[in-house]
């Protein structure tokens, strides 16, 4: 009577665990194409929306974020760097022409 | 003298299993493959040293392993227990990850939840070796290819498996270079290993803005028990994408994961004491990871050749083994199988949709299945 009932517990376990497999499997699947029709759809939305509000090609960030308006001194040294040796180099090269004329 | 043979006592030697021994050699193993095969070296070295840190025997009443309450070692591993650094790390994830594949390509989705088979069908094989639900539930989810997920759902359903769970985990993902191709290269003909596909198109900066919101929204609606991981994830992508928060999308995407990375890598190692780890039970989740990470590769291949009877354009059926969400290391995969039948068709862009998908649809199969479980 004992080995009986946990024959039925056991099936009744399985259907549970197969039930809960495909209901967990059918979730996720509904989850992803949900997100997949909505990126779908976003650009048509976006379309609409960009007639009330265009769309810049700048990045967001304008004034008002102080984060933007934080230079990046190791750039900005970079560049200062680069131009100076750029020019540094022009001059080197027209001296030494000089020289040669000379 | 009495001192010495006193001291000597306390000393590992004296207390050293077998099992401790063992579990030293693996972790030794570990960090070899990280410097030697370049395999998950971020997750192998901290796993690695935390497993010989872990299973260093103490003396009596020292109490410094994770599982002794006041160690230091405790008080790390409680980022673990209490499921703290998975969302951590998702939200790293977030900042780094660049949906621009996958919002131009939406269909490409439905790999990753197709790849979800791998997580259900090792659920029922766990329950039926004898595993309770909440235990099946924890190592089916290793087949979603997740660290942070399995690690997540591990600690609110079955916290004693976890160290398994999370070594099994890390270790098939370090394993994506061999588990995969030969299940992709049996499932698929040459012909279909040489389609090539049409490049993604240009994704606004507006796309970008919202897709983190809505599929936020979306994917929490239908499962409440994803909202932390995938709050996470969605938020670090926020801070990326919006562009008025860079500096704390670099944290989140560098300093941050890093930090959380050493910690969960390390605390994880030292959580493999032998007495814990080397059990049936290890063996068996072992067995059913590698089994859950095969049908969930063959499930994504399966359903892009499914796609394929009704598509125009048809997909590169390889391109559904990254659908599995070990980023970025199966969609690497994807391009390297590619490249090898077709050396001039790249894949790569194209597999990191499903890849990025997959981590969605693992956090949402994890929602899922903590929701249903621990009503039990």
């Amino acid at each position: 009577m004992n080995l009986l009932i946990l024959a039925q517990q056991s099936d009744v376990d399985r259907w549970w665990a197969l039930g809960l497999a495909l209901t967990g499997l059918l979730i996720v699947f509904t989850a992803l194409i949900l997100i997949s029709l909505f990126i779908a759809l976003m650009p048509r939305i976006l379309g609409v929306l960009a007639r009330i509000w265009p769309e810049t090609d700048e990045p967001q960030v304008t004034a008002g974020h102080p984060e933007s308006q934080v230079p990046d001194n190791a750039a900005v040294l970079a560049a200062i760097g680069f131009v100076l040796h750029t020019e540094m180099q022009k001059q080197l090269a027209a001296d030494q022409q000089t020289t040669r004329r000379n | 003298m009495d001192t010495f043979l006193q001291f000597f006592g306390t000393t590992g030697f004296t207390s050293m299993t077998w099992g401790n021994a063992i579990m030293i050699v693996i972790g030794i193993v570990f960090i070899m493959l990280a410097i030697m095969k370049d395999y998950e070296p971020l997750l192998l070295v901290p796993i690695g040293m935390g497993a010989i840190v872990g299973n260093i025997p103490t003396g009596p009443g020292m109490g410094l392993s994770v599982y002794d309450s006041g160690s230091v070692l405790y008080y790390l591993y409680l980022g673990v227990s209490q499921g703290v650094y998975p969302p951590l790390i998702f939200l790293g994830i977030g900042a780094m990850t660049d949906f621009s594949t996958m919002l131009s390509n939406p269909k490409l989705v439905l790999l990753g939840a197709a790849a979800q088979v791998g997580v259900f069908l090792t659920f029922i094989g766990a329950l039926e070796l004898g595993f309770t639900s909440d235990q099946a539930g924890a190592i089916g989810i290793i087949g979603g290819a997740d660290g942070p997920t399995a690690i997540f759902l591990a600690a609110k359903l079955a916290p004693d498996l976890l160290g398994a769970i999370a070594i099994a985990a890390y270790s098939y993902m370090a394993l994506v270079p061999v588990i995969q191709p030969p299940i992709m290269r049996l499932l698929t003909t040459r012909e279909e290993r040489l389609i090539r596909m049409a490049p993604p198109r240009k994704v606004s900066k507006r796309e970008k803005m919202i897709f983190p919101v809505a599929a936020f929204l979306i994917s929490t609606l239908i499962a409440p028990g994803a909202a932390v991981l995938l709050g996470m994830l969605f938020f670090g992508n926020l801070l990326k994408e919006s562009l008025v928060t860079e500096r704390l999308a670099r944290t989140a995407r560098t300093a941050m994961i890093d930090v959380v990375t050493i910690l969960l890598g390390f605390s994880v190692g030292a959580s493999t004491q032998a007495e814990a780890f080397l059990t049936s039970q290890s063996l068996q989740i072992f067995g059913l990871g590698a089994l859950s990470f095969a049908i969930a590769t063959a499930g994504g291949v399966l359903f892009a050749k499914f796609m394929n009877l009704f598509l125009k354009e048809k997909i590169n059926p390889l391109v559904g083994a990254a659908g599995v969400s070990a980023v970025p290391d199966s969609a690497r995969v994807v391009q390297m199988v590619g490249q090898q039948e077709d050396p001039h068709n790249f894949l790569l862009m194209h597999a990191m949709a499903p890849n990025v998908a997959g981590v969605v649809g693992s956090a949402i199969a994890a929602g899922v299945l903590w929701s249903v479980l621990s009503l039990n």
